[in-house]
């Protein structure tokens, strides 16, 4: 167990600088100069521009800009944003529970329909509820999420005259107010993870309920409720748990999509405004942010996984 | 080789393929539904602009945001353009971005997987960390970043798009060369002689194509999805092009959902029902092709 985690840890360091180098580089080195074409934009003379360049420190050598944001990063600071006065710490750091409350509702969401319905769809294989469900399944992986929001803004509004909430409230000044901001959003970002889970969960049934340990257990008299729930569904749980951690990084793809639409000042919305902007400190700084934090959740779901599943600690 | 057996040969693969259709058409009834809608999207894809009844960049056709009707079925737009017509043509920017993308992402996946999954040691490593790095990444952002940085055309989608895939389909085709380099039948070609690039191409190669085309399946549906998003947040194909993602989010919409929900209502079942057939169709190619890959 020990070597295995000791592994896994040691692998962090070297694959954060090489995200950090890909951030780096994905900004400075395509052509074209993005900030460059935002100030002229903004009508800014081109004496002007190379002050400004100059005083952002965008004149001196590549790799001495890494290793300043690098250092600047070991202290926490983030760097400042050009268009706005707070800096992108403080900005970031606003944003970030937004993301995480968006992020855990839809996870909960897609516990709640995915798993009762893979086990239904298991025990049942072949049957006619097993080819409604697997049929609902993949229209949860097709249906595109930006289209379900836009129509369930829509028409609610013209059938029943009724708009979903649509301007932030924190949760500190009015949690109810800020949770039923949340459950629209977080039920169609959930669908996709929801369906997933469901096609995992019927998949690793499908395997379990074969295993000699769940045959003993019917061969005891334990009845079906238990053999599934205690036996069977216990073991198929584990690579759940992988599927739902390594979908953090597209649950956070699609909170950009969703924070936009339904106005949630969160993680998502403050990158597309960056890049909307052209603000690369923060687009870099941000992403960064996003990159370690979806590691960290690999890393702790590969942990926990090493726990749940003894097989593996020595592999 | 007889003459007899060369002549029989060609005829015993037709009568496999042939079989091997038929089988996919009576056990795969929704992938058999699900190829017919890809094979229709191609072809709109394809012909699309020279069969439909208006041209899509013209102004006022028709009226301004009509519901639909018998001369536009699915109505028109704020700019008086048919939706219908639209919506057919914005087939072949899907169809584009979609296979362009999948051709890069899949092809320079399986060069990577087979060489550093063949090669191993420390090639493998550096090349195994770079991996974890992008695929930290919510495809969506670095695709947000890249567009953005670069510029939204159709062209610079689809290279971000394929080149966002080749992280982990390589790690797909490296984890497929890990398992196949040990088998007994590489071993026998390198005892016969067969240098390095011969084994891969001959041996290795032809073993990671099923789980290659089930994965390049699956992939195209949801490329074409992150092209309709990108569109979506306006950072996708810019206008006249008709995307699907842009009708639906684009400010030439936006505005007038309330007013017109057939504007919003019909480039979004294209859409779905475009990424529903390729999921479909992908799901019953596994099943024949690859029931290891079943497990998601």
């Amino acid at each position: 167990m020990n070597e295995y985690v000791m592994r896994r840890v040691l692998l962090v360091p070297p694959t954060v600088f090489i995200i950090s180098l890909i951030v780096f580089g994905s900004i400075r080195l395509l052509p074209g100069d993005a900030l460059d074409d935002r100030l002229a934009e903004a009508g800014v003379p081109a004496e002007d521009r190379l002050k400004i360049r100059a005083d952002l420190g965008l004149d001196r050598p590549l790799v001495e800009q890494y290793f300043d944001w690098m250092g600047g990063l070991a202290r926490g600071d983030l760097g400042d944003s050009i268009f706005s006065k707070d800096s992108v710490r403080t900005r970031a750091w606003r944003a970030l529970p937004i993301t995480v409350e968006l992020g855990v509702l839809s996870i909960m969401f897609a516990i709640i329909l995915g798993i009762p319905t893979g086990l239904i769809s298991a025990l049942k294989p072949g049957s006619f509820i097993d080819l409604i469900v697997r049929t609902l399944a993949i229209g949860g992986l097709s249906i595109p999420n930006f289209w379900l929001a836009t129509l369930l803004i829509v028409l609610p509004a013209i059938w029943w005259e009724w708009v979903p909430p649509l301007t932030y409230v924190s949760f500190v000044d009015d949690p109810i107010g800020n949770v039923t901001l949340f459950l629209l959003p977080a039920l169609v970002l959930s669908l996709r993870l929801g369906a997933t889970v469901m096609r995992m969960v019927r998949s690793e049934m499908l395997e379990v309920i074969r295993a000699d340990y769940v045959r003993t257990a019917r061969a005891k008299g334990l009845t079906e409720y238990r053999v599934v729930t205690r036996h069977a569904f216990r073991n198929a749980a584990i690579p759940v748990v992988t599927v739902i951690g390594l979908s953090v990084a597209t649950l956070l793809g699609g909170s950009v999509i969703m924070e936009s639409i339904f106005g949630l000042p969160g993680l998502g919305r403050l990158m597309l405004e960056a890049i909307r902007e052209r603000e690369f400190e923060m687009i870099q700084s941000v992403v960064l942010l996003v990159g370690v934090f979806v590691m960290l959740v690999n890393l702790s779901v590969d942990l926990v996984y090493g726990f749940l599943n003894p097989q593996i600690r020595y592999g | 080789m007889t003459a007899a057996a060369s002549l029989y040969r060609p005829s015993t693969r037709v009568l496999t393929v042939r079989r091997g259709l038929w089988r996919f058409l009576r056990k795969q009834p929704l992938g058999t539904i699900g190829a017919l809608i890809v094979g229709l999207f191609v072809v709109l894809g394809a012909i699309g602009p020279y069969v439909v009844p208006y041209d899509t960049s013209a102004l006022a056709v028709g009226p301004r945001l009509s519901a639909p009707t018998l001369d536009h079925p699915f109505g028109t737009d704020a700019f008086g353009r048919d939706q219908f017509s639209r919506i057919i043509v914005g087939a072949r920017l899907s169809v584009f971005v979609g296979f362009g993308a999948v051709a890069i992402g899949t092809g320079a996946a399986t060069v990577l997987g087979l060489w550093v999954g063949y090669v191993g040691g420390k090639v493998d490593m550096v090349v195994q960390r770079v991996v974890d790095g992008v695929m930290a990444y919510p495809p969506l952002v670095l695709a947000l970043v890249a567009v953005g940085v670069l510029g939204p055309s159709a062209l610079n989608v689809t290279l971000v798009l394929g080149v966002l895939m080749i992280a982990a389909n390589s790690r797909v085709v490296r984890g497929s060369t890990l398992a196949i380099k040990e088998s007994t039948y590489v071993e026998a070609a390198r005892v016969v002689g067969a240098g390095t690039p011969r084994v891969i191409v001959r041996h290795v190669l032809p073993n990671v194509v099923s789980p290659l085309i089930v994965i390049a399946t699956v992939s195209l549906g949801t490329v074409i999805l992150a092209e309709g998003a990108l569109s979506f947040l306006g950072l996708g194909v810019p206008p006249p092009t008709p995307s699907w993602g842009r009708m639906i989010g684009g400010e030439e919409s936006r505005f007038y959902f309330a007013s017109n929900p057939s504007l919003v209502l019909f480039p979004g079942i294209a859409l779905t029902l475009v990424v529903f057939a390729f999921n479909m169709f992908g799901d019953a190619l596994r099943d024949v092709l690859d029931p290891r890959l079943r497990g998601e």
